[in-house]
């Protein structure tokens, strides 16, 4: 790990102030240390701005039906927090399944939802696989060992898959990402390559309105092993009698609304075939290699065991 | 013919097969102890009709065992052991295997027996490369305790029939009548009249550079340098042991996710010296191969260049306890007592691990009625199989 300097913010305006190009944010510091002892990026931040020395940016609070999860609160304090349970008992659910308890007891929900993709291509220590997301001109999991850490939608010059488990119950929650600079609606934080953030934006706040009456609402991952793992397949639904919404996690660069599925509700088979629909799987490519199409299947199952749940 | 009979009448013929009294014992007769200990603990002949059925839950079930020979260790695994004495009753050793394990320590303990001493006079010499080792240098492991062992009582034997005549002389004696302990040499019909190791060291005699054990495991070149139970010098002597291991599974067909309803893993330890580390020996061996051979896709290459994309715990992934159920394995030990190895016992490390993955994995090709000829087989590979993927 290459030297870098660490700033403890004392409030937001500091930590904002700190933070530039060439410098991250870190609270919980599971994945953010992990990439910089990886030597995975060829131009690592020199500067770490602490946040969790901000007093006042950890809490789980209901006010007036709306949910209010402080940045900096730790996974494990979603999974166990009753106010969570309650209504919002599929977000609890996901932070209960983000890797082990030792992280869980780390890893705060903004890092959980900001986190670096898994690629092993990306992840590759420095510049040995020059890939689209270190600015290369080419994605290696297309012609490459595409077995894992790859999607079967909406690939674009990417073709890794989401691994934030949190961020499919708030987006099927209809969640509010506040930070120092706006209000992101859950669903357009993430992107192809990464986030929308600013460099010098910070995540403040993650706002949850109450489900409507009745809805039914559930997190399912599927992962090779049962702890510290990452999703090949998860599923987080909020299903109501106003609407329904099946968000997709492992399969896609990030969060994908399954929207054909939702359509054919509430016929539960027809909406696990539809779950599918638009599947563009990767390739096998050379010995050992099976691709990613197994992914269909597990996608059809576990849409079709949410919605029997 | 089921499976289990194929091993019976293929593996272990009964031609081959010993009384129990009989010694040495052959290596079929221990495979089979092992075999039918596995089918017996797992009611294997009751329920091998269940392969294929669809449980109550819509999963497929499958039972499979399998038991083999192990060898591991064995081929190019001769031993030797130096140990040389000391004019203050301690003795140093050294040994043809890795020092950098608890072997040495193992053999050791077996030293301080063979000459009556306490284990602390007993040094591991600190020559800690293993190409310095009269052999080259060897695999560690249990195999090399009992190898490195039998050498070790070998050079003991040597150092014996060294000092017992000196030490005959001095007490008034027959050499017949001494034996060792408590770190002296004594006469057994009046065991105060003793001389200690220290007080050897006054053996006017010339000293010995060292005593010298050899022992080997089969294919090996290097005599036996004495006589060992049954076997004469330059006899053919092998660690054999059978192995047997025997699982119940319950195969999702919509995600390949296999589940261990029960297994059992029958191991011959020669004889138990504790049965404790012994069953930990069993359940490491079961960890290993049914998980990481059986389960998990370890090793990851990127097919253009051959770069190791599994670089981390994260894609080379051992399991954790909630993959697998450690309270459903059902270590077994049996007996045949080995003439080779110390106190009839030998090495049963590796043995645990190698009947396993083949037993798990022709329980899930039985689960789906397929011929699995890899491993491992991760739930992604059997919907495959399935053709679901």
């Amino acid at each position: 790990m290459n030297k870098v300097t660490v700033i403890n913010a004392t409030s937001l305006d500091e930590a904002v102030s700190a933070l530039g190009s060439n410098s991250a944010v870190l609270a919980g510091g599971t994945d953010i240390l992990n990439v910089l002892k990886a030597f995975i990026l060829p131009d690592p931040p020199d500067t770490l701005v602490n946040i969790k020395t901000i007093p006042g940016l950890s809490y789980i609070e209901e006010n007036g039906g709306m949910l209010k999860i402080g940045a900096a609160t730790k996974l494990a304090d979603i999974a166990e927090s009753s106010v969570v349970n309650g209504k919002w008992s599929s977000l609890a659910q996901a932070a209960r399944a983000v890797g082990s308890p030792q992280l869980r007891h780390m890893g705060t929900i903004a890092g959980n939802l900001v986190q670096d993709c898994r690629c092993w291509y990306y992840r590759a220590e420095q510049m040995g696989f020059n890939c689209f997301r270190k600015g290369g001109t080419l994605c290696f999991l297309t012609a490459g060992n595409n077995d894992k850490h790859s999607a079967i939608f909406g690939g674009q010059v990417c073709f890794t898959n989401s691994v934030s488990d949190t961020a499919n119950p708030l987006v099927a929650l209809d969640a509010t990402i506040v930070t120092t600079k706006r209000n992101i609606p859950a669903g357009d934080l993430l992107v192809v390559l990464g986030n929308i953030l600013d460099d010098n934006e910070i995540i403040t706040e993650i706002q949850v309105p109450e489900p409507a009456a009745g809805t039914s609402q559930i997190f399912l991952k599927w992962a090779e092993r049962k702890a510290i793992d990452f999703a090949e397949v998860s599923v987080a639904t909020a299903i109501s009698s106003s609407g329904a919404k099946i968000v997709l996690g492992g399969v896609a660069p990030v969060p994908w609304r399954a929207t054909a599925a939702e359509a054919a509700l509430p016929d539960v088979d027809a909406a696990a075939t539809a779950s599918v629909d638009g599947a563009f799987p990767l390739p096998a490519n050379g010995t050992g290699n099976i691709g990613n199409r197994y992914k269909i299947q597990l996608t059809k199952a576990m849409v079709k065991r949410a919605l029997q749940a | 013919m089921d499976f289990l009979d194929f091993q019976r009448k293929i593996f272990t013929p009964d031609y081959h097969i010993q009384e129990s009294t009989q010694r040495p014992m052959s290596s079929p007769t221990s495979l089979r102890a092992a075999l039918e200990k596995a089918a017996e603990e797992i009611d294997y002949e009751n329920k091998v009709a269940n392969n294929g059925t669809t449980l109550p839950d819509g999963r497929l079930y499958g039972i499979g065992i399998h038991g083999h020979y192990d060898r591991h260790g064995q081929t190019g695994t001769g031993r030797g052991v130096i140990i040389q004495p000391r004019r203050d009753g301690t003795f140093l050793v050294l040994l043809g295997c890795s020092y950098y394990h608890g072997t040495p320590i193992a053999v050791c303990h077996v030293i301080a027996e063979e000459l009556g001493v306490d284990r602390k006079a007993v040094q591991i010499g600190d020559v800690s490369n293993p190409d310095t080792s009269l052999d080259g240098g060897s695999q560690a492991g249990s195999r090399a305790v009992c190898s490195n062992s039998t050498a070790a009582i070998m050079a003991c034997r040597q150092i014996k029939d060294w000092a017992f005549p000196w030490v005959a002389e001095e007490l008034g004696v027959p050499v017949e009548n001494l034996d060792v302990g408590d770190g002296a040499i004594f006469d057994k019909t009046n065991p105060s009249n003793s001389i200690t190791w220290a007080d050897v060291g006054n053996n006017p005699d010339p000293w010995p550079f060292a005593a010298v054990g050899q022992s080997w495991g089969e294919n090996l070149q290097i005599p036996i340098s004495g006589p060992m139970g049954d076997f004469p010098v330059g006899a053919r002597a092998f660690h054999r042991e059978g192995v047997a291991g025997a699982y119940e599974v319950a195969v999702d067909p919509e995600t390949g996710e296999v589940e261990v309803l029960s297994m059992v893993n029958v191991c011959d330890a020669g004889r138990v010296l504790d049965r404790f580390s012994a069953e930990g020996q069993i359940n490491s061996g079961f960890w290993v191969q049914a998980s990481m051979k059986g389960t998990h896709w370890n090793v990851f290459h990127d097919p253009g260049t051959g770069t190791l994309l599994s670089q981390t715990m994260l894609d080379d992934k051992m399991p954790t306890s909630m993959d697998l159920d450690e309270t459903k394995n059902n270590p077994q030990l049996i007996e045949t007592i080995s003439h080779v190895g110390p106190y009839g016992a030998h090495g049963i490390g590796e043995p645990a691990a190698t009947a396993n993955s083949v037993a798990y994995i022709t329980a899930v090709g039985n689960a789906i009625g397929k011929i699995i000829e890899e491993r491992p087989i991760p739930p992604r590979r059997i919907l495959q199989l399935l053709g679901k993927a």
